[in-house]
C-alpha cells in the first residue's frame, strides 16, 4: 500500500514538473533573451544561459526608446479602467442583490451585461473610432478608459453580482436597525466584506485591459496616447528584430500584473474561493 | 468607510492623470521633445504661439477647416512644436540624432513618433481619412506616393519654398512627384499637374553584398553571381541568401532580378507582362538556380534572417538595402566588418543592373496646421551641412556630394555603390496605388513557387491572371 502510494506520488511529481517546466520555460526563455546582448542573440546556437548578462536591454526599452511614458499611460489607463468598470458594476449589481426588484428586470439586466461581452470587438472598433474623433478624444487616454470600461463591464458586473449575493442581507438589515441608512450600511458593512471579491474583479479587470492592443491601435497616435503593447509591437521593424528589446519589454509588461498578485493574493484566492462552500 | 475613500480617491487621481497626459501638458513628455524652456536657455528663441499643449492632436480638425489650415500654413507662423510620423528602425536614426540641432537652432520641438513599417501606412491612410492633424509632417515609403498622391493626402512644396538642388540626383525628385513624371501613369492621374509631395530623407536603393575577402573581384553580372555562388556554397554557409518570404520581401528581392533580365509586372500601358518569357526567366534564375545554392527554407527568410546570416560570416552574397547595412551588416555585432563590399545590382542578360529604390521621403500631410514651418524643416533636413551631420551620425543620405564625401565613405563603405545606384537610375515600383494588392498577389505565389508548393509556370501564370484581375477591376486598360 505505502509502495503503491510513493509511485503515485512520484507519478504526480514528475507530471506536475513536465507540467510546470512547459509553462515556466518560456518566461525564462523571455528574462534569458532580456539579459542577452544582440551579439549573443545573433550566434546560430542559442545559449540557455546568458553569456553576459546585462540589464542594457531594460534601459534600452524604458529610457532610449522612452517606452516609460507608455508605461505610465497603460498604468493610467488600466487602473482608472479598473475603478470604473468596478464602481458601474456596483451601480448595476447593488439593486440588483440588494433591493426588491422584479425577476424580469434582473434577468434582463443581467442578459444585457453578458451580450457586450460577445460584441467582437473588431465589430465595432470602425465606429468607436468615428465617435471618439467625433467627441475630440483621437489620441487621449480617455478614449481608451471609456473602450476598456465597457468592454469589461460584464465581468464586473458578473463577478460582483456574485459576489455581493453571497453577503447575507440579514447584515445590513441588523446595521438598519441600529440605525444606519442605507449608504452607511453600504460603506460600513458591504464594501468591507466585498473587499475580497473587488480586488479578484479589480486585477483580472486591470490584467484584462493590460494586454489590450487593437483599440489603443486604432484610437491612439503619439506616445501622449499610446499605451504598452503599441511600443512593444515597434521593436519588430523591417530590417530587424530586437529581440533583447522586445524580450525585456515583457518581462517589464509582466512585472506588474505579476506584482499586483503576488501582494494582493490572499485576496485575489479569498476572492475566487467566496462562497463556494454555502450554508443553506 | 476607509475603503470606499480610498477608491474614491484613487479613482479621481488617475482619471485626471489620464486625462492630463491625453492633453500633452505632463511634464515627463517623450524624450524627443525638447522643452521650449530648454531650447531658451540653450539659446534658441521660443515662439509665443500655442503650447505644446495647445497642439495636441486629439483636436481633431473638421475637414473644412483643414482646407484653411492648409492655406495658413503659408503664413510662416512659427509653431512651438512639429510632430512627426516615423518608420521605426535604422531608417529614422538620423532624424531622431539631428533633431536636437533643429529645436536648438530655431526653437520648434520635434516630437517623433515612431511605428513600425505596416502600422505606420495603415496609421497614415486612418488619419489622411480622417484629415486629422496629428501629424505635421509624415516618413513615406515611395511605393505609399501612389495612394496618397491619388488621394491628395499632401501639400505640394513647391510653393511652400522648396526647389530642387543639382546636387542631388533628379530620380530623387522624380520618386517625390505626383503623377510620376516617367512610366506608365494612372488613367485616373493622367490629366493631374506634376506636384513635388515629397522629399526623400532616406536615400534607399536595393544593392549587392558579397564577401570580398574570399573572392576579390565583384559579380558584374547575375551569372557571375551564381558561379561566384556554386564556386563558394558549402554546408552551412550558402551561396546565396534569398530574402522569400511571402508578399512585400520576396517581391522586393525578385524586382531587381526581373528588371536586370529585362523582365517587368507591367509594361507602358499597364499590360501586366509578369508572365512573358524575358519574366519567367527571370523566375527560374530566382526559384531553380540561386535556390540551388541558396540558404535552407528560403520561402521563410526575411530581411532581419539575411542581415544576420552575412553580418555573423555564415553566407556569401545577397542583395541589401542600406537600412541592413547600417543596422546588422556594418554593426559593432558583424564579424565580417571589412570583409564584405557593396556594389550596384549586378547586371543581366538585358546589359543592365537595375536596383529598386524604396526611399523614405518627407512629406507634409494636406490638414497640417504647420505646413509652412514644416517645409522649412525638410528644406533644413537636406541642406548640405545637415545632410553631413545627419550621414555622420547613421543617417542614410542621398546628397552626391555627401555620398561622395571620401571620410565619409571610409566610415561607411556602401556609399559609393549607392551614389553609382542613383547614377545609374534604379527603378521604382509600379506606380498605382494598386500596388499593395498586386504585390500581396505576386508575393503569395512567388513564395509557394520558392517553398516548392506551385511550379514555376503555373504559380506566375496564377499570379498574373490575379494582377490582370485586380487592375481591370481598378478601371486600368490592363490586357
Amino acid at each position: 500500500m505505502r509502495r503503491h502510494l510513493t509511485g503515485r506520488y512520484l507519478l504526480a511529481w514528475i507530471v506536475l514538473a513536465v507540467v510546470l517546466l512547459v509553462y515556466l520555460f518560456p518566461i525564462y526563455w523571455l528574462i534569458a533573451t532580456a539579459l542577452k546582448s544582440r551579439a549573443e542573440i545573433f550566434a546560430s546556437d542559442p545559449t540557455l544561459i546568458p553569456q553576459a548578462p546585462s540589464l542594457a536591454p531594460f534601459q534600452s526599452v524604458l529610457f532610449d526608446r522612452n517606452m516609460i511614458v507608455l508605461l505610465r499611460n497603460s498604468i493610467l489607463v488600466c487602473g482608472a479602467t479598473t475603478l470604473l468598470a468596478l464602481a458601474i458594476g456596483f451601480i448595476v449589481c447593488y439593486p440588483i442583490t440588494r433591493l426588491q426588484m422584479s425577476r424580469r428586470v434582473r434577468t434582463n439586466v443581467l442578459n444585457w451585461a453578458l451580450s457586450l461581452r460577445f460584441l467582437p470587438p473588431i465589430a465595432v472598433v470602425v465606429p468607436y473610432f468615428g465617435i471618439v474623433r467625433g467627441l475630440g478624444l483621437y489620441d487621449q487616454p480617455l478614449a481608451l478608459i471609456l473602450a476598456y470600461t465597457l468592454f469589461n463591464l460584464p465581468f464586473s458586473i458578473w463577478m460582483l453580482k456574485g459576489f455581493l449575493a453571497e453577503i447575507p442581507r440579514e447584515l445590513e438589515e441588523a446595521a438598519f436597525v441600529d440605525g444606519a441608512n442605507r449608504w452607511t450600511a453600504f460603506r460600513t458593512i458591504l464594501l468591507p466584506l466585498a473587499t475580497p471579491g473587488i480586488l479578484a474583479a479589480g486585477i483580472i479587470i486591470f490584467a484584462f485591459a493590460w494586454s489590450e492592443f487593437l483599440f489603443a491601435l486604432i484610437l491612439t497616435a503619439t506616445p501622449r496616447g499610446q499605451t504598452f503593447p503599441v511600443g512593444v509591437q515597434g521593436l519588430v521593424t523591417q530590417f530587424e528584430i530586437i529581440w533583447n528589446d522586445m524580450a525585456a519589454a515583457g518581462v517589464i509588461a509582466i512585472l506588474i500584473p505579476l506584482a499586483m498578485v503576488i501582494l494582493a493574493r490572499r485576496y485575489v484566492i479569498q476572492g475566487l474561493t467566496f462562497g463556494v462552500i454555502r450554508e443553506k | 468607510m476607509r475603503v470606499s475613500r480610498w477608491l474614491a480617491v484613487i479613482t479621481a487621481v488617475l482619471i485626471v492623470g489620464a486625462c492630463q497626459s491625453g492633453t500633452g501638458a505632463s511634464p515627463s513628455a517623450p524624450a524627443s521633445v525638447v522643452a521650449p524652456s530648454a531650447v531658451e536657455s540653450a539659446g534658441g528663441t521660443v515662439p509665443s504661439e500655442a503650447s505644446p499643449g495647445e497642439a495636441s492632436p486629439s483636436e481633431a480638425v473638421p475637414s473644412a477647416v483643414a482646407s484653411e489650415a492648409s492655406a495658413a500654413a503659408t503664413t510662416g507662423a512659427q509653431p512651438s512644436q512639429l510632430t512627426i510620423a516615423a518608420v521605426q528602425g535604422v531608417e529614422s536614426i538620423g532624424l531622431k540624432a539631428v533633431a536636437p540641432d533643429y529645436e536648438a537652432k530655431t526653437g520648434v520641438a520635434l516630437e517623433i513618433v515612431e511605428l513600425p513599417y505596416p502600422q505606420l501606412y495603415e496609421k497614415l491612410v486612418q488619419t489622411f481619412q480622417a484629415n486629422d492633424s496629428a501629424y505635421d509632417l509624415v516618413m513615406l515609403d515611395d511605393p505609399w506616393m501612389p495612394k496618397f498622391g491619388t488621394d491628395g493626402s499632401l501639400q505640394p512644396l513647391e510653393p511652400l519654398g522648396i526647389e530642387k538642388d543639382p546636387d542631388i540626383a533628379p530620380v530623387i525628385y522624380e520618386v517625390g512627384t505626383w503623377p510620376p513624371p516617367r512610366g506608365p501613369v494612372p488613367p485616373s492621374e493622367v490629366d493631374k499637374p506634376q506636384e513635388l509631395l515629397g522629399i526623400t530623407i532616406v536615400g534607399n536603393v536595393e544593392m549587392f553584398v558579397y564577401r570580398s575577402d574570399l573572392t576579390p573581384s565583384a559579380p558584374a553580372t547575375w551569372d557571375d553571381v551564381l558561379t561566384n555562388g556554386q564556386a563558394q556554397n558549402k554546408e552551412d554557409f550558402p551561396g546565396y541568401v534569398i530574402r522569400g518570404a511571402a508578399t512585400n520581401p520576396v517581391v522586393a528581392d525578385f524586382l531587381p532580378i526581373l528588371w536586370s533580365f529585362g523582365g517587368d509586372v507591367f509594361d507602358e500601358n499597364w499590360n501586366v507582362v509578369i508572365d512573358n518569357e524575358a519574366s519567367m526567366t527571370a523566375v527560374n534564375f530566382l526559384v531553380n538556380d540561386l535556390k540551388s545554392i541558396a540558404q535552407g527554407d528560403p520561402s521563410n527568410t526575411d530581411a532581419a534572417d539575411r542581415s544576420r546570416l552575412i553580418a555573423v560570416g555564415e553566407a556569401y552574397q545577397s542583395t541589401t538595402w542600406p537600412g541592413e547595412i547600417t543596422g546588422t551588416i556594418e554593426s559593432a555585432d558583424s564579424t565580417v566588418k571589412g570583409k564584405v563590399s557593396y556594389i550596384p545590382i549586378p547586371a543581366g542578360p538585358s546589359g543592365k543592373g537595375i536596383g529598386m529604390m524604396g526611399n523614405w521621403l518627407l512629406a507634409v500631410p494636406k490638414a497640417s496646421q504647420n505646413g509652412q514651418a514644416a517645409a522649412d524643416f525638410i528644406k533644413w533636413m537636406t541642406d548640405p551641412a545637415t545632410q553631413k551631420t545627419y550621414a555622420e551620425k547613421g543617417g542614410i543620405p542621398s546628397r552626391t556630394s555627401i555620398l561622395e564625401d571620401a571620410t565619409l565613405g571610409e566610415a561607411n563603405p556602401y556609399f559609393e555603390a549607392l551614389a553609382d545606384s542613383f547614377a545609374s537610375v534604379p527603378n521604382w515600383r509600379p506606380r498605382t496605388d494598386q500596388w499593395n494588392a498586386v504585390e500581396t498577389a505576386l508575393g503569395t505565389h512567388l513564395n509557394a513557387i520558392l517553398a516548392g508548393t506551385e511550379e514555376p509556370e503555373a504559380g506566375i501564370k496564377a499570379a498574373a491572371e490575379e494582377i490582370r484581375g485586380i487592375m481591370q477591376a481598378a478601371g486600368y486598360p490592363t490586357q
